[in-house]
């Protein structure tokens, strides 16, 4: 087994533990002296790990909106005057629900695309392969710490920002590119526009790694991509309010997603008691980041659902726990309906079964006083009688998988709007049609 | 096969040394050119420090470091 960083990924685990400890301690006295808002939040005093859990309290991402609606744009929440910053980032904010705003020192981004790095190495990536970035190279985080990572480890990269797919497509058969950092929804378009231009991934490509982050996919959906590019999907992912890479997927257990520990503690608490949850329980992932120097993090509730395991169910010698499946999903992406908890990897899940369907939308109206899913799926050689046939079929699908039968309907090929960033496949429209 | 996973000590003292010789520089450097290689590298430095669990007390910061210089 190969490590980027052999002293820190195979350390022993007491060792570790006590590494973390100091590193948390000095994280604390940092955040009280010179931020206001952690000024105000942590209390003195805290001498060991239970005691931190106990007296600190989570940190919500209102919280951290509300310090920054106060003193745009930051708030009072940074530990060094943002004059340090190297750089810029937020969260994609949508109307009514601002965006959370961050600034990273200059050791704070080395730091970010170290952890890519990590995650990257163990994937396989080495100097010399050549890598391509699909993303949008704007103000969301997103893959920038990858770009900067692949640099950092001497590979070519191509930053493949704004271009259309059929492009990229093109750039990835033309320079056989080896590695690829994308997005499962868009990893999905390329198949769609490889199939449209009659080229074939996995023959004509030659993709080796694939990084696809970001957002939570169904396995059905990691599948349908390894077999269309020929290519090992790792999952792996990071957010903007701690910065860096938190965990990837070993290569030597699949599902497997180890937490970079020495950078990160995570605790996993139950959704509703928010009292900490054993090995192999789901619960929510709450963030304290011990590295950043900008921007601090602790016990940041995520609401990302999770089942953390012990690194000895590996065997890959890494030290570091990992979370089994990564995100499973959004705790506020739930919805309830009719009594039934519905999750967009839920319906993804039950659309991607149909080969016909090359992209969808879901939406949950209020139907005559009644809760109930609409799916519009565009199927392009679906005509006549075999229109109906298939939109019943789907719905009987999602009556035996979900329990819920929807109203379906077909729509033209290519009238959905499709992302290079974060699917939002689940419309809750119930509150529109109420007000 | 695993590859090599840690510093000798001597790689580690030196790598130390080094860190500390270029923030000697940075605190009198008035090269733009000179103080932003050296920022950059001081950076990198500490990100593999800190890696390899080399305890440095300070929050790194060079003087001059984003207040322009
Ligand atoms: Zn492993």
């Amino acid at each position: 087994m190969e490590y980027w960083n052999g002293r820190a990924e195979t350390m022993p685990r007491e060792e570790l533990e006590r590494w973390q400890w100091r590193r948390l301690r000095r994280a604390l006295d940092h955040a009280r002296e010179n931020s206001p808002f952690w000024a105000e939040r942590i209390p003195d005093g805290i001498t060991s790990m239970a005691a931190y859990t106990e007296k600190v309290p989570l940190l919500y991402k209102a919280d951290l909106l509300a310090s920054q609606r106060a003193a745009p744009p930051y708030g009072t929440w940074p530990s060094l005057d943002p004059a340090y910053g190297v750089r810029h980032h937020q969260t994609s904010g949508t109307s009514g629900n601002p965006p959370v705003r961050t600034f990273d020192t200059e050791r704070d981004w080395k730091w970010i695309s170290d952890t890519f790095c990590t995650a990257l190495y163990a994937n396989g990536v080495r100097s010399q392969h050549k890598a391509l970035v699909a993303f949008g190279y704007g103000l969301f985080a997103g893959f920038w710490g990858m770009h900067y990572a692949l640099e950092r480890m001497g590979c070519t990269v191509v930053p493949a920002g704004g271009l259309d797919s059929k492009t990229v497509v093109r750039l990835l058969v033309d320079y056989q590119i080896e590695v690829l950092g994308l997005t499962p929804s868009y990893a999905m378009r390329l198949i769609e526009t490889a199939a449209e231009m009659g080229v074939d991934l996995a023959r004509d490509a030659n993709v080796k790694v694939m990084l696809a982050g970001a957002e939570p996919r169904s396995d059905f959906t990691t599948r349908t991509i390894e077999q269309a590019f020929g290519a090992r999907v790792f999952n792996a992912a990071g957010t903007t309010e701690f910065g860096a890479v938190f965990m990837f997927e070993c290569p030597t257990r699949r599902g497997a997603c180890h937490i970079n520990e020495p950078t990160v503690i995570e605790e996993v608490l139950h959704p509703e008691t928010k009292e900490p949850v054993g090995y192999g329980e789901e619960g929510v992932r709450v963030t304290t980041g011990l590295y950043r120097e900008g921007m601090q993090l602790f016990r940041h509730w995520t609401e990302d659902i999770v089942v953390k395991r012990p690194y000895t169910d590996c065997g890959c010698g890494r030290t570091w726990d990992f979370l089994d499946g990564g995100i499973l999903r959004r705790y506020d992406d739930m919805r309830k309906i009719r009594g039934v908890s519905v999750t967009p990897v839920m319906i993804e899940d039950v659309l991607r079964g149909f080969t016909e369907v090359s992209e969808f939308r879901s939406s949950i109206r209020t139907v005559r006083g009644l809760d109930t899913i609409h799916v519009q799926a565009e199927a392009s050689d679906i005509t006549g009688e075999a229109a109906p046939e298939l939109c019943a079929r789907i719905a009987e699908e999602f009556k035996r998988e979900i329990g819920i039968r929807p109203q379906v309907e077909l729509v033209l090929a290519g009238s959905l709007p499709r992302t290079k960033w974060k699917a939002a496949r689940l419309h809750d429209e119930r509150q529109l049609a109420h007000a | 096969m695993t590859n090599d996973s840690s510093l000798t000590p001597e790689q580690r003292d030196r790598l130390l040394e080094s860190y500390r010789t270029l923030v000697d520089l940075a605190g009198t450097c008035r090269v733009p050119a000179v103080f932003a290689a050296l920022r950059g590298a001081l950076a990198e430095l500490r990100v593999a420090l800190d890696g390899q669990g080399v305890e440095l007390d300070d929050y790194y910061r060079p003087v001059g470091a984003g207040a322009g210089n």
